[in-house]
């Protein structure tokens, strides 16, 4: 960027050098104006709320209370169970959308018959909407007639309450989610492999190295750059999924299913404590925030950038 | 600098246009907005009066827009905060609590004399009182749930809980998907019903919740019993399960809303409906009653007032607030709709006001929700077995502490 303006500079007289060095941010500006609209200031909006003790019968006419909510968010405990929860919840569900994705993904690499159609039928989860399919996955989870505990009952297994055991929800909320993100990750990491030069395999393959050290050495760094990003993206959109849980879970009643956001949506929403909910949000952007800039300097994604 | 300059003009003059555009002259043609939760085909007939009031009155226009039940409460209070959304909001009752805590809403006698509510069932009217004022034009009351027995299984209705079980044990079969009696056993909607049958009742007179108490074990042992002792029932039977076993003949005996008795009719079931039965050492099932309604934005401008007063006059009229009671099964507030042939005929508003009186009108204050978040959780896992009755409500009378605690923002 900067050689691109140096060159402006040279060709233009001095005076001029102020308009110059404003045009890039000219051009930025309708869509800095939009940005700061549309999340700055809903940002803002959030960040004063959490100062405040707007309720139901405080609606119009909050007051200003420091930091109060969050000395009483720290008292009130849930948070603690709520917040081991969601790290459960977003560790696994990532895992597997990883995982999972990254091996479907070299299987769809490679010479496969019918691999056009499979890979439709792979993408499949995410173009349904996500409601239908998770209420589709809460019909399979039911006790008598689900899917689920039909074939379990036919292979010989005791059928599971996955409804009713607030445990067993939260796996099913899980299972539903993994099937949900899998196709995201499969298209990130199949992307990533089209991407990698052939012949480093075929120079790999006449240094006598074997498909794991192939795999190891080549595949798994050359994707570095485009699943890091991926991750990051899943790890917060997981962290913030709030449909699956409670479409599976038949709405905020039982708190041994709930993760971080799904409590802020009860605060907020069923219980109106808008000033506590918004404390609630920014507590969770700052873990947001901090995992989101330790991980990148770990594996180092954004050095190109700078 | 004079590109940033005219530039921010530009940007001035666009907001400054887009705000003017919403205050358009309404001196000539009134708008009335209506928020509401209306079913799908009580909209059409609200839509059928609306074009009948328009040509009637050619300077006011109607315009409706459909929101589910949560939205409407959720973006009814967005847009009020910013001082704007709809002048009107129709919805149910439990709306009202939460809408006057919020100051969200103005007296409906804001608009309509005390005569004209003189027109109106009081105990429906006083469903949407709060402070001593009215809050809400009911237009219907009703959306109790009732026993529904498919006459072609079950010639009378059961009248005791024992008498059921005599009649029903019969069609149970679920192994090859035969019921004699289904519900939704984890809904506390359908849970308080056999609450209200050992005389529970959620709150004191001082809005304090009072559900650790003798009436609450009793109906979370009824309710386990149902599966385990009287072995009726199914596990995890859902709201959409029942409804579809009723429909296709496969269960004698659902409990469900006034809403859908009319689509069980259309199904070509022989249909009866009935109030619950009386349960072992209880009185006859008691679930909740409310009513559905108008409610008035604090935001309505003053201009508006006779055109809404006019859309009062025409929509609650004894006669369009028959057409749209009878959709629905719900009886009519309007006192001279319920002497109306086509009301007084009609077999479903006789089974709903043959029902009605084997009902708790539902607490509307915005504290309801904790009670409704405290029971589910403890009713599953009394249902599953992972609690005893007792401590069950032990711990839902603490949940709901919570939460109303939670709810003032204590």
């Amino acid at each position: 960027m900067s050689t691109l303006i140096g060159k402006f500079k040279t060709k233009r007289k001095p005076s001029s050098q102020l308009i110059n060095k404003s045009t890039p941010y000219l051009y930025m500006m309708p869509a800095m104006i939009i940005m700061l609209g549309m999340v700055l200031y809903p940002f803002m909006y959030g960040v004063w709320l959490s100062f405040t003790n707007m309720s139901l019968t405080k609606f119009f006419n909050p007051d200003f209370i420091g930091l109060r909510n969050y000395i009483r968010l720290f008292q009130d405990g849930v948070i603690f169970s709520t917040f081991n929860r969601t790290i459960i919840w977003t560790f696994v569900n990532v895992f597997f959308h990883v995982s999972i994705g990254l091996f479907l993904a070299i299987l769809l690499n490679r010479k496969l018959p019918g691999k056009s159609i499979l890979r439709v039928l792979l993408i499949i989860p995410w173009a349904v909407p996500q409601y239908i399919s998770a209420l589709t996955w809460k019909s399979m989870f039911n006790y008598s007639y689900g899917a689920i505990n039909i074939a379990l009952k036919t292979l010989g297994f005791t059928p599971i309450n996955w409804l009713s055991d607030p445990t067993m929800t939260f796996v099913g909320a899980i299972i539903t989610n993994i099937w949900l993100g899998v196709p995201f990750m499969m298209m990130i990491a199949l992307g990533g492999l089209q991407s990698i030069d052939a012949s480093l395999y075929e120079a790999a393959e006449i240094d006598g190295a074997s498909n794991f050290q192939k795999f190891k050495n080549i595949t798994l760094p050359l994707l570095k750059p485009v699943m890091t990003p991926a991750i990051i993206l899943g790890t917060v959109w997981t962290f913030n999924q709030i449909n699956v849980i409670i479409l599976i879970a038949g709405g905020f009643g039982n708190e041994k299913t709930q993760i971080l956001v799904t409590e802020v949506y009860r605060l907020a929403f069923n219980f109106y404590r808008y000033g506590y909910a918004a404390a609630y949000s920014v507590v969770i952007f700052l873990m947001l925030l901090v995992f989101s800039l330790f991980y990148v300097r770990k594996t180092g994604i954004m050095k190109e950038v700078d | 600098m004079k590109k940033i300059i005219s530039l921010s003009l530009v940007l001035v003059l666009i907001f400054s246009l887009t705000a003017c555009s919403k205050k358009a002259p309404v001196n000539q043609n009134i708008e009335l907005t209506i928020w509401e939760q209306m079913p799908n085909d009580s909209g059409q007939n609200f839509d059928e009066i609306a074009a009948k009031f328009m040509e009637a009155n050619p300077n006011i226009t109607v315009t409706r827009t459909h929101y589910e039940t949560e939205q409407l409460r959720t973006n009814f209070q967005s847009a009020a905060l910013a001082g704007e959304g709809p002048d009107l909001v129709y919805g149910p009752s439990d709306n009202v609590g939460i809408f006057t805590a919020s100051t969200l809403i103005q007296p409906i006698t804001n608009v309509v004399s005390e005569d004209f509510l003189k027109k109106f069932a009081p105990n429906a009217l006083s469903d949407g009182k709060v402070d001593g004022e009215y809050w809400e034009l009911p237009d219907v009351v009703g959306n109790q749930i009732a026993m529904l027995y498919n006459k072609d299984m079950i010639k009378e209705a059961p009248k005791t809980w024992n008498d059921l079980v005599k009649v029903a044990s019969k069609y149970q079969d679920p192994a090859n998907g035969k019921y004699g009696f289904l519900y939704n056993e984890k809904e506390p909607f359908w849970f308080v019903a056999w609450f209200g049958a050992y005389g529970g009742q959620v709150f004191d007179e001082k809005r304090n919740p009072m559900l650790d108490s003798d009436a609450m074990v009793k109906a979370l042992q009824f309710t386990s019993d149902i599966r385990s002792k009287y072995k009726l029932g199914e596990v995890d039977m859902n709201y959409d399960m029942a409804d579809a076993m009723f429909k296709d003949g496969n269960a004698a005996i659902i409990l469900n809303g006034a809403w859908s008795w009319s689509s069980y009719k259309d199904a070509g079931i022989n249909l009866g409906i009935a109030p619950l039965p009386t349960v072992p050492g209880g009185t006859n099932g008691m679930p909740f009653s409310s009513t559905k309604g108008y409610m008035i934005s604090k935001f309505m401008p003053e201009e508006k007032k006779e055109a809404l007063n006019k859309f009062f006059e025409f929509f609650l009229s004894s006669e369009n607030d028959a057409k749209i009671a009878l959709q629905k099964a719900e009886a009519p507030t309007n006192l001279k709709a319920r002497e109306l042939d086509s009301v007084k005929n009609d077999e479903l508003q006789k089974s709903s006001l043959a029902t009605i009186d084997y009902t708790t009108p539902m607490p509307i204050i915005p504290e309801m929700r904790a009670i409704w978040d405290a029971i589910r959780p403890e009713l599953e896992a009394v249902i599953s077995g992972d609690t005893t009755p007792k401590d069950a409500a032990k711990e839902m009378q603490k949940k709901a502490i919570d939460g109303i605690n939670t709810i003032k923002g204590e």
